[in-house]
């Protein structure tokens, strides 16, 4: 059997600490540490620190529970409304609403509705002039209620959804692995897809290059979706540093997950190495 | 959590719905605890978690824990709570902690004005939250690498490497730590 370097032993002895170090391979590190001060040191020191890292934790935040006020009120609201299906009433209010401006916009009518009152020829003398307005506008409703066609992005892993199209932006929201989500726009380059966030209901973006996207069932490449289906939607502005934060990187400086080069020289370049979350990523080695 | 349980709690069950609470409010809790470092926003944390997650149940699949998969629903909300604090600060234009980065104003000066505890607390404080997560999930939560990786939705060996990383480093702060002591 091969001796054990130093450097070796003290990674399985880092490897240990995780609980991934092969039975094997405990017995071998076990027998290199009686011969070696140096790494029997290292151990020592690894050991000590994971205890504090315990103690130093417990202390901060001991062993609470729940307070009971928090829980009664808890049980009240679950009570209250269990469990069901996203609640959908207010969305055909809105596709309603939707149609009845379209209807307005375009004829100068409300829709016909079995009972409704006729609109009166004040209303539709007006209509030359909301149609003009209509037309100018690109209607990008118009073709919502009708569109035949469905699209999903399925994230080939579990993904961050972004404030931005970039890590430097706050992640806003996770997408799962293998889950259907519904994208309601892309960025200009074809890189990101926006998403209304599954948890916290606000507008994140995910890179595209670990999802697959589906139009009708079928997987397409993003170019190749209709701007009718999924309009095309400005990327916010790079996050500024206020002035109270630490400096970030350089936003000019190329990240290491696109500047061509292997940093972590693990045999991976950029998106190819699973290190990197997407292009901006600033760091190959994790 | 039992199959019929989760059956009973998919379909609305108020009875199930309340023994799911009950077992896993405490441990939420302290994960958000953990997270917001603030038992207030923690327990209005804990609760939107469960509200989020028992509309979320129908996605709940059984190949991860039910607790992997509450934390990382929670996890969602604690950052959405902590991007709403960042951004009151900003508006009052404050100088104070920002948790989400955990830039602290002069770190210098707190690690040698605490305890050891507290100092090594700080130094958890300050790394970057990847790097911190993953720490308090192993060594206040005391979960597994591969419950860590469900929770986050990294790999096995990216929590291992971020691990190590975040242990060289706080070893190297409490060893300054210890020689600026000495030369006092
Ligand atoms: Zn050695």
């Amino acid at each position: 059997m091969k001796a054990l370097t130093h450097a070796q032993a003290q990674e399985w002895l880092q490897l240990a600490a995780d609980g991934l170090l092969p039975a094997e391979q405990q017995a071998q590190l076990a027998a290199h540490l009686q011969s070696c001060p140096q790494c029997q040191a290292y151990a020592d020191e690894l050991n000590s620190l994971e205890g504090l890292l315990t103690h130093s934790l417990e202390s901060r935040w001991g062993n609470p529970g729940l307070p009971p006020a928090a829980s009664r009120s808890l049980l009240e609201q679950l009570g209250s409304q269990p469990a069901r299906a996203t609640s959908t009433p207010w969305l055909i209010l809105l596709a309603l609403a939707v149609a009845a401006l379209l209807a307005w916009l375009l004829f100068g009518q409300t829709p016909a509705v079995p009972g409704a009152p006729t609109p009166s020829p004040s209303v539709a003398a007006s209509s030359a002039a909301a149609t003009a307005t209509a037309s100018r506008t690109p209607a990008t409703t118009a073709t919502a209620p009708t569109a035949p066609l469905t699209l999903f992005a399925v994230p080939l892993q579990t993904a961050n959804c972004r404030e931005g199209n970039s890590s430097q932006f706050d992640i806003a929201d996770t997408l799962y692995q293998n889950e259907r989500y519904q994208p309601i726009g892309r960025g200009t380059d074809n890189l990101w897809l926006q998403f209304r966030g599954p948890v916290t209901q606000t507008l994140c973006w995910a890179f595209v290059g670990n999802m697959t996207v589906l139009l009708n069932d079928e997987t397409v490449a993003l170019e190749d979706v209709p701007e009718s289906v999924l309009p095309y939607i400005a990327y916010p502005p790079a996050p500024t540093a206020t002035a109270t934060l630490t400096p970030q990187p350089s936003p000019t400086a190329v990240p290491q997950c696109s500047d061509g080069l292997d940093n972590d020289g693990d045999g991976y370049t950029d998106m190819t190495d699973r290190e990197c979350s997407d292009p901006s990523d600033d760091n190959e080695a994790n | 959590m039992d199959a019929q349980t989760l059956a009973r709690c998919k379909a609305g069950d108020v009875q199930a719905i309340e023994s799911l609470v009950l077992e896993h409010k405490d441990r939420l809790f302290r994960f958000c605890l953990s997270i917001l470092d603030d038992a207030a926003d923690a327990e209005d944390a804990t609760q939107e978690s469960f509200i989020a997650a028992l509309k979320a149940l129908k996605n709940y699949r059984e190949e991860s824990s039910f607790q992997t998969w509450l934390f990382s629903i929670a996890l969602n909300v604690c950052r959405s709570q902590l991007r709403q604090r960042k951004r009151r600060a900003r508006l009052a234009s404050s100088a104070a902690l920002d948790l989400a980065r955990g830039s602290s104003n002069n770190p210098e000066r707190e690690v040698i004005e605490s305890e050891r505890a507290d100092a090594l607390w700080h130094a958890i404080h300050n790394l970057d939250e990847k790097h911190r997560l993953p720490i308090i999930l192993r060594y206040y939560h005391e979960l597994s690498v591969q419950e860590i990786a469900e929770v986050l939705g990294i790999a096995e060996g990216t929590v291992h490497s971020r691990l190590s990383i975040s242990r060289l480093q706080l070893n190297g702060t409490l060893k300054r730590m210890q020689s600026k002591r000495a030369n006092r």
